[in-house]
């Protein structure tokens, strides 16, 4: 288990190392400098800025500071918003974010396996074919065109929720739903894979020859180890969902990370795009190396290895 | 038993049937049919993987002539035909500028197809080069490259790619470059491990012996044995890519205007929603239809070839 | 009265490709204490006989016909939750692939423990635990104090099969059906295994069902043997008289594909011609006869009726001409 620890550790260490190099020379690549804009800025304020920035310095140097700065957490000021820090807005988006993603997050688990699991014991009846279409169909359809459409029915015209904007639990139900139907169906078709392949293997039929009740082989024989190469699923589940709030909280207007990384996106604030890049990809990361740390929890085999 | 005696005392029954008389067993074995046959024969009776194949014939029909015979342009305004609900003229409706919904998302599916394509293309070329040589070559080679692609796939892909293109600008050629860096991986992976697989199988080993070389053992027995999972793989990616690359577009980072992906015109519609929703509704079920014609025939393939359900 | 009593059992196979009628009217009995041998090739329905005894063919499998008398109750008319209180406790079962019989995620204790939870006897988790001990030192498991608590990948082939042949006896059933137990181990493990199989049964006397595709393995073991083909019973009868006297042409066939010692190193090992029929479209009349070097026109058109003595049972055309039952042929 420790070494398999390690391991994954170093492995997210190399990963964000590369994440961190890649935004920043991709920073340095960018056609002019980050203040040549439409509205040229003063030269003397220019070159304020430029030394602010250590801007004048040799590349490696930039590169060095850099890594130095982030690996404090520093991850630099806006330039779009100058009195803001990235820090800032992380700080006082990401939490609306990752609120909005857990309920996703625990939504999508939840009626996924349920689903997923209610589908393979009544493999070719009709709950199964009936769930299995409609996974396959909300897999067809990405969140940024579910949540327009859920927008225009249940808010425009059934006015049941809300049409946009953040505050009370109704304003998370639509967004959170948009977010999750997509890996709802994936983790469904997930693990209706996964429990018909563990279903028809030996130490099941074993257990049942034994005489164990159906609902303990159900449960510690077959959903256990059915749910291992779900939980491989978790860290892209999470990064679908993520990003997937990009568009979703731009949509209903959710004073989240997403919506201020799109916006920056638009406003090419090219300061807060690496900044929270590289925020996003360190926090992916670790919910990576969490989901290979659960996946160890239940694969004994992993753990000794 | 019904058998009654006087039926068994007819002499010729008893006589030994000559030895090319039998019903021999090779016989009446079941037909001997092709790999590809079987696959195919168990993809025609899955009716939903049909429909994907037709939807897929039909969307592909759209997007290479439907533009060509459109009578109108895809960029051509018409001030005086703005925010036109559909109707016979423009079955899609019309755009804020007066631009006809419809040959836009045939346009905007062009796109989409393309990207698909592309996508495809990497994983078949890259991909399958690259896990082909790791599992082939084993050993360190094999080692470090798998570690690579294992901190590739520890990395989020999507932020990378968003940098790409706002530093590379947006545009198609653009996509495609981005997409391309990263498509090849999942793929690295399956056929690396198909590889491993298939070389411990005999028929790969008894190649060995009668001194096959490394070269025609990949080509002949490795490669087209990997095939089957290959396939599904790419179909069942193909959609990521065209969301991904639709996802760019809404953000701004796709194709640039007047050109339009289906990601584009779904980003614009979104502020119609209340007063034009048609605008949000068409393209966006032009990527529904897209990704589930994809889907269908990818699940359709992945059970047609699965050798488990072979029965 | 015999303990087991199969009579007629047909299970099916309702496939995307027709139906394959893999157990196709089959009848046997084991009585108490005694050992049958099944032996066939692969397809001959063995191990669905098994499986269906236990209840437990999967789909697209069902039993269609027949009657299982187990201490005079027909299983096939127990609910399943009347049929889960046999199995494991009255009727236990060994599968072919010890690897992969274990769950992998849970402890060789975790198994042990659980169901000995259903013995009323052991009260307490030390009587629990010391069961379990004593049923790991009866099946030859060194230090099975520190072995409870290990994995199943922690354990070798050989070692898982006597695990699962601990749980097997753990409850004392009174009928033990092994599925080719030692069909997935190296010879010197299968050779300890059967040695073990063989002092446990007469230790416990308890019958035994043992399904096998090899003759020899159960040579020095079981009581009566049962020879199928293509879903039927071909012969039956005690050990020794099918070994010293095969009488089915398909029986003497797996016979001569044993090899003996004293054989003569010229003579060459013996191979059935042809393969196994396709089981949708079986042949018909006797399902062995295109591979039979003794085939008469009435084989291709009728299905053997059983020939034989007290203790003898043959379905063949030829042995039922050799009797001369019917005149002048």
């Amino acid at each position: 288990m420790g070494r398999f620890i390690v391991r994954r550790l170093a492995l997210m260490v190399i990963a964000l190392w590369v994440v961190v190099t890649v935004t920043f020379f991709l920073a340095h690549m960018i056609p002019g400098g980050p203040f040549d804009r439409e509205k040229p800025v003063p030269e003397a304020i220019k070159k304020n800025l430029e030394e602010k920035y250590h801007l004048n310095e040799p590349m490696w140097k930039q590169y060095l500071l850099y890594l130095n700065d982030i690996i404090h957490g520093d991850l630099g000021p806006s330039f779009k918003y100058p009195d803001r820090t990235v820090n800032d807005i992380i700080k006082e988006s990401f939490p609306v974010s990752a609120q909005l993603g857990f309920w996703a997050v625990l939504m999508a688990t939840f009626v996924g396996i349920s689903l997923g699991s209610v589908s393979a014991l009544h493999q070719g009846e009709l709950i199964d074919s009936f769930s299995m279409f409609f996974a396959i169909l909300f897999i067809s359809l990405p969140s940024f065109v579910i949540a327009p459409i859920f927008q225009y029915i249940f808010g425009v015209k059934l006015h049941w929720l809300p049409v946009a904007n953040w505050g009370s639990w109704k304003h998370m139900i639509l967004p959170a739903l948009s977010l999750a139907l997509g890996p709802t169906a994936v983790i469904a078709r997930l693990t209706r894979a996964s429990m018909l392949e563990v279903l028809s293997n030996d130490y099941v039929k074993a257990a049942r020859a034994r005489g164990l009740s159906g609902l303990r082989v159900l449960i510690v024989y077959a959903l256990k180890n059915a749910l291992i190469p779900v939980v491989t699923y978790l860290f892209p589940l999470i990064a679908a969902i993520f990003t997937g709030s990009f568009v979703v909280e731009k949509i209903f207007n959710i004073p989240g990370l997403g919506r201020y990384y799109v916006t920056s996106i638009y406003n090419r604030d090219y300061t807060v795009i690496l900044g929270v890049t590289v925020f996003y990809a360190a926090f992916l990361i670790l919910m990576n190396l969490l989901a290979d740390i659960t996946y160890a929890l239940l694969d004994p085999r992993i753990r000794y290895e | 038993m019904d058998i009654k005696v006087e039926e068994l005392k007819d002499k010729s029954l008893w006589e030994p049937i000559p030895e090319e008389e039998k019903m021999g067993a090779e016989e009446l074995t079941a037909p001997q049919v092709t790999f590809w046959g079987d696959v195919w024969r168990r993809f025609r009776k899955n009716r939903l993987a049909v429909l994907g194949l037709v939807l897929l014939v039909i969307i592909l029909l759209f997007a290479l002539v439907g533009p060509l015979v459109s009578p109108y342009p895809y960029d051509k305004q018409d001030y005086d035909a703005i925010l036109q609900a559909p109707n016979l003229a423009h079955p899609f409706g019309t755009d804020y500028v007066g631009r006809d919904l419809f040959t836009r998302v045939m346009y905007g599916a062009r796109i989409s197809l393309a990207v698909g394509f592309l996508a495809a293309m990497v994983q078949l070329v890259i991909g399958v080069l690259y896990g082909g040589i790791s599992g082939f070559m084993g050993g360190k080679v094999d080692e470090i490259m798998m570690r690579i692609v294992d901190i590739m796939y520890a990395i989020p892909i999507l932020l990378i790619v968003i940098l790409l293109m706002v530093v590379l600008g947006p545009g198609l050629v653009n996509i495609f470059l981005a997409l391309g860096f990263f498509y090849w991986l999942g793929m690295a992976r399956i056929v690396r491990s198909q590889i491993l697989t298939l070389k411990e199988e005999e028929f790969v080993l008894a190649a060995r012996v009668l001194g096959a070389s490394t070269k025609r053992l990949l080509l002949r027995h490795l490669i087209p044995n990997a095939m089957g999972p290959v396939i599904v793989t790419v179909t069942l990616n193909i959609p990521n890519a065209i969301f991904t690359e639709a996802f760019l577009s809404y953000i701004g980072l796709g194709v640039s205007a007047p050109m339009a992906s289906l990601g584009s015109l779904a980003s614009d519609g979104v502020e119609y929603i209340r007063t034009a929703p048609w605008l949000m509704l068409f393209p966006a079920l032009a990527i529904a239809l897209i990704a589930l014609a994809f889907n269908f025939v990818g699940d359709g393939l992945r059970d047609s070839l699965d050798p488990r359900l072979r029965r | 009265m015999a303990l087991l009593e199969v009579r007629n059992l047909q299970t099916y196979f309702f496939t995307y490709a027709g139906v394959v009628k893999a157990v196709d009217g089959v009848s046997f009995s084991v009585d108490r204490g005694e050992v049958l041998g099944i032996v066939g090739e692969s397809g001959s329905g063995k191990s669905v006989t098994a499986m269906s005894i236990m209840r437990l063919v999967q789909q697209p499998g069902k039993t269609v016909g027949g009657e299982i008398i187990f201490d005079g109750i027909n299983l096939l008319n127990l609910s399943d939750r009347e049929m889960n209180a046999y199995r494991g406790k009255r009727i236990a079962m060994v599968f072919q692939d010890p690897m992969t019989s274990l769950n992998p995620t849970l402890t060789v204790g975790y198994h042990m423990m659980e169901l000995l939870s259903r013995d009323p006897n052991l009260k307490t988790k030390k009587d629990k635990i010391d069961r379990a001990i004593e049923l790991l030192k009866a099946v030859g498991i060194s230090e099975p104090e520190k072995r409870l608590s290990q994995y199943p990948y922690q354990f070798s082939g050989g070692m898982r099969q006597r695990v699962m042949i601990a749980l097997a006896i753990a409850l004392n059933p009174d009928l033990l059906i092994m599925d080719e137990p030692t069909t997935a181990l190296d010879v010197t493990v299968q050779a300890q295994i059967m040695e073990l199989v063989k002092e446990i049964q007469e230790k416990y006397h308890m019958a035994v069902i043992f399904i096998t595709h090899d003759l020899g393995v159960i040579a020095g073991f079981a009581d009566r043997v049962m020879v199928m083909y293509a879903g039927k019973k071909v012969e039956e009868g005690d050990v020794y008289s099918i070994f010293e006297n095969p009488l089915h042409p398909y029986t003497q066939a797996l016979l001569s594909a044993v090899p003996k010692l004293d054989m003569d190193r010229s003579q060459r090992l013996y191979a059935i011609p042809g393969s196994p029929p396709n089981m949708i479209a079986p042949p018909p009349g006797c399902r062995f006869h295109p591979r039979c070097p003794y085939a008469m026109r009435i084989c291709a058109k009728k299905i053997p009726i059983a020939a034989g003595t007290d203790n003898r049972e043959v379905y063949c055309w030829k042995v039922f001409k050799e009797m001369g039952v019917v005149e002048g042929v």
